[in-house]
């Protein structure tokens, strides 16, 4: 077991009259790369605010280590934070940036040498000492911000949606990029993002908040697989949800047909649930007794694979699937999907 | 404590820039002469004043040059910023660099020299001498504000016009003047209040039997401190707050309204 | 819109030549000449005499302690309005600050004069107060107090601008690599906020140190500066030649200060573009 870094007991920020983060607990383990995912207005910068120390908390305490560091202020945390804008002093070059809070501290000018040189090693920026910050693309001033932050040694890297300002494509690179860093410099990365493509990526750990409240936290993996309610079904990844009823233990019964799965029947007093099918779970056959059947009614070309709507017989539910065959519009066609691939949700 | 020191410190400030002029305002109700003592409430200074001929005088001239060098430099600042705007780089450079002197120089620079000019084509000093200044050291700033709005114009726009059939007068009405009309306002308002408050330069370029309120003032001030001066005094100060008060309130209007729009 | 229309500028280009341009070139050959109107060195030669040199260095003396005064009283003011959260709040402190820039030059000098006199208010509360009068008119303290009055609104309102510009990002991420807040100020927002306070700096001392208003009202006789020496020149003495050269320097000084603040400024200019 890993030890905990950081944690959250009781947290809640309110604005004004206006709850941001309520009361919510979480731990996050040294060396983890832990990621807060939401919509915007989530909280999910709030809380990371509250760790670096730009937001006290309304109540409730954060932990580092065993110490509530509640009170004490930002300059005082060994914790760094990457900017979504950098924040990269406009007046001074890469180096300056970088040796900042090592000035501070009033390093050594041979030591405060060393460590910008490995650090802009890490980050791939050899030889950009003497840059000024304006002549540095999006990319290259995300890294001086990485390095800047990395300099002081700090516990904990806080992200604030470090890629967003970048394009499509660069910010690619720079996922793998980050991922490469913090397994070199072994630190506990927090990261915030609404991208949900970008935390299955990154992430050890992903904690879904939609409200101020956590939603679900688990694996990547567990989070995709195993989504907790709609709206986490929703938010990662494209789903079909379907509402059902749990006939028994392992049967689950929706759209007017019965099917094998993988879960018990709930302990709870309704045997209503949410079915969750992942469009690229789903295989397009032939038109049987066993499976749900309909007509394609549009097929969109997405670079991979095709987009396909399919609409049910009977109950007008539109499925999407994702697959790599064509099928022709007004095309009846059968779905089929195995027990794996059923995930029950409580109904929300 | 941090928010008490910094109101305490902004509001002796305060004190510091509005303190005389508030001494100067009441005094100007004073009945007694002197100013040691509070001679009970007058408006006996105020009267005097609106009998004086030559503050007459002197308020007309004012406000005289100050509307006609406003619309005159309005006008040819506008026109010149389009002309200039359509120049290229270089000859842009130079035109706006000569066009930036009345701005930077001393205004007693500009006052010496313009009066030297006058002599030298043999010009009597007085009204006309005094406009032509005004007019003068107001395009620069018309300019300013127009050549700005200008360049932030989008292109399209123009030739949008073109396509749609506009011959370059046609373009120049109803597209360009619509479109840098925040900043021919912004000039016109520049220039109205640096000619109704300028000393300096009406100083050197007037000739006798001209003068303008602040030469007024000037003239009586170096003689001593007198009633009949903060009566006059009073009234500008509560002239110009107003004025400013209007802009401001018009100003904020159109923000709102705009960002309704938005 | 079309290359034809640049026409529209010629008239101005003919009116500059003719209103700016020539009377600076006459004011030149008015300097260099003498009232015969032959070449001469003369008003150069006169004017660099230990009476002139002492009004000239004694303006730029005056000038520069009101530019340094008006920097130390004026930068916690831009600095407090500008750290003010409430935006309302905010724009009526600023607004109450500069507002004094549009009310006419003279009046505020001539308001001192009510205050400073012999028989001004503050030596009518002394009397009442049965302490020694004091003469606090006609005395440099008296021209310098007249220049921080006039000037102070100009020192202000640039460093503001500046100021409410810069990223709030900024001091946190300093805060957040460990910088106290006395050090977030003096390693950020200080240098981030040079380009205000070097207009604030050109446009307080450029107008002190050619003014004549302020020694004229509030200094007396015996506190001559420069700009007294060329009205007097112009108005009174009808020496313009001398009073041409006088200017010229003047102008030649104040040009030559304006380039130098200018070189201070040309390294923050592309921090300033990032801030816009």
């Amino acid at each position: 077991m890993k030890k905990t870094i950081i944690e959250a007991r009781n947290l809640y920020k309110e604005f004004g009259k206006n709850a941001v983060v309520k009361h919510i607990n979480f731990t996050i383990a040294e060396n983890e790369f832990v990621t807060f995912l939401g919509p915007s207005g989530c909280g999910k910068t709030t809380i990371l605010r509250m760790i670096a120390g730009f937001e006290i908390p309304t109540s409730g305490q954060i932990f580092l280590y065993d110490k509530v560091i509640n009170d004490i202020p930002a300059y005082l945390r060994p914790l760094n934070t990457v900017f979504q804008n950098y924040a990269l002093f406009p007046h001074m070059d890469v180096f300056e940036n970088i040796a900042f809070s090592m000035r501070i501290k009033k390093q050594e000018a041979k030591a405060i040498e060393a460590k910008v040189a490995e650090l802009l090693e890490v980050v791939n920026l050899s030889g950009y000492e003497q840059r000024d910050i304006a002549s540095l693309s999006g990319g290259q001033q995300q890294r001086v911000a990485i390095a800047r932050a990395l300099a002081n040694d700090p516990k904990v890297l806080l992200l604030d949606e470090p890629l967003s300002a970048l394009d499509l494509k660069m910010r690619k690179e720079m996922q793998i990029e980050l991922k490469k860093i913090q397994r070199e410099v072994k630190k506990t990365f927090i990261y915030v993002t609404h991208d949900q493509e970008e935390a299955l990526t990154l992430s050890d750990k992903i904690i879904v908040l939609n409200h101020g409240e956590i939603q679900q936290s688990g694996t990547p993996i567990d989070i995709y697989n195993e989504p907790i309610n709609t709206f986490v079904a929703d938010f990662i990844g494209e789903s079909n949800i379907i509402d059902g009823t749990m006939t028994k233990d392992f049967e689950v019964e929706f759209l007017g047909k019965r099917f094998l799965c993988v879960d018990k029947r709930p302990s709870l007093e309704t045997d209503r649930v949410q079915v969750v099918i992942r469009p690229e779970d789903i295989e397009i056959g032939q038109c049987l007794e066993h499976t749900i059947n309909g007509v394609v009614t549009s097929i969109v070309f997405k670079g991979v694979h095709y987009e396909i709507i399919v609409q049910c017989s009977e109950s007008e539910y539109d499925f999407m699937i994702h697959t790599t065959d064509y099928h022709e519009i007004n095309k009846h066609v059968g779905l089929d999907f195995g027990p794996d691939d059923i995930h029950i949700m409580k109904a929300g | 404590m941090k928010k008490v020191l910094r109101n305490v410190y902004l509001y002796l400030m305060l004190l510091f820039l509005y303190a005389p002029i508030l001494v100067l305002m009441v005094y100007s109700f004073n009945a007694s002469k002197s100013r040691g003592q509070w001679g009970g409430f007058t408006l006996e200074w105020y009267r005097r004043l609106f009998m004086d001929a030559n503050i007459q005088s002197a308020l007309y001239y004012t406000v005289m040059i100050a509307i006609l060098a406003t619309i005159i430099s309005t006008i040819a600042g506008t026109v010149s910023s389009i002309g200039i705007f359509l120049y290229g780089n270089k000859a842009q450079k130079v035109m706006l660099n000569v066009n930036y002197i009345p701005v930077i120089n001393p205004d007693i620079v500009t006052g010496v020299s313009m009066m030297i000019l006058f002599a030298f084509v043999s010009m009597r000093q007085g009204f006309a001498t005094m406009l032509i200044a005004h007019i003068t050291f107001c395009i620069p700033y018309v300019i300013l504000s127009v050549l700005p709005k200008l360049r932030q114009m989008d292109v399209n726009l123009i030739e949008a016009a073109m396509d749609l059939g506009a011959r370059p007068m046609q373009i120049i009405n109803k597209v360009v003047l619509a479109e840098i009309r925040p900043g021919i306002i912004t000039g016109a308002l520049f220039a109205f209040t640096l000619s109704i408050d300028d000393f300096v330069i009406s100083f050197f370029t007037t000739g006798s039997g001209v003068s303008n309120l602040s030469i007024y003032v000037y003239s009586m001030a170096k003689r001593g401190i007198s009633p009949e001066i903060n009566a006059l005094s009073t009234l500008m100060i509560l002239t110009v707050t107003l004025l400013l008060f209007i802009i401001n309130r018009r100003s904020n209007k159109k923000t709102k309204t705009t960002g309704e729009r938005i | 819109m079309n290359k034809n229309m640049r026409v529209l500028g010629l008239p101005y280009v003919v009116w500059m030549l003719i209103f700016i341009c020539l009377p600076i070139l006459l004011l030149g050959v008015y300097s260099f000449t003498d009232n015969t109107g032959n070449f001469s060195l003369e008003n150069f030669k006169s004017f660099f005499t230990p009476i002139y040199i002492r009004i000239l260095l004694n303006s730029l003396y005056l000038a520069f302690i009101s530019t340094v005064i008006c920097f130390i009283l004026g930068y916690p003011v831009a600095y407090m309005i500008a750290k003010i959260p409430a935006e309302k709040k905010r724009n009526t402190f600023l607004l109450l600050f500069i507002l004094p820039m549009w009310m006419n030059f003279l009046l505020r000098t001539y308001s001192w004069m009510t205050l400073l006199g012999n028989n001004g208010l503050i030596n009518a509360l002394l009397q009442a107060l049965s302490l020694p009068q004091l003469n606090l008119l006609y005395n440099s303290g008296a021209v310098l107090l007249g220049m921080v009055y006039n000037f102070l609104p100009f020192m202000i309102y640039p460093i503001y601008s500046i100021l409410i510009k810069i990223d709030e990002n900024y001091i946190t991420a300093a805060g957040d690599l460990g910088a106290n807040p006395r050090q977030a100020f003096t390693k950020i927002t200080f240098p981030l906020s040079i380009p205000g306070v070097i207009t604030g700096i050109t446009m307080v001392f450029m107008p002190a140190v050619s003014t004549f208003v302020i020694p004229s009202l509030l200094g007396g006789g015996q506190n001559m500066l420069i700009g007294n020496l060329i009205e007097q020149q112009l108005m009174q003495a009808g020496n313009w030649h001398f009073g041409s050269a006088a200017s010229l320097i003047m102008m030649t000084i104040i040009l030559l200060a304006m380039q130098f603040m200018n070189r201070f400024d040309k390294t923050q200019q592309k921090n300033m573009e990032m801030l816009a």
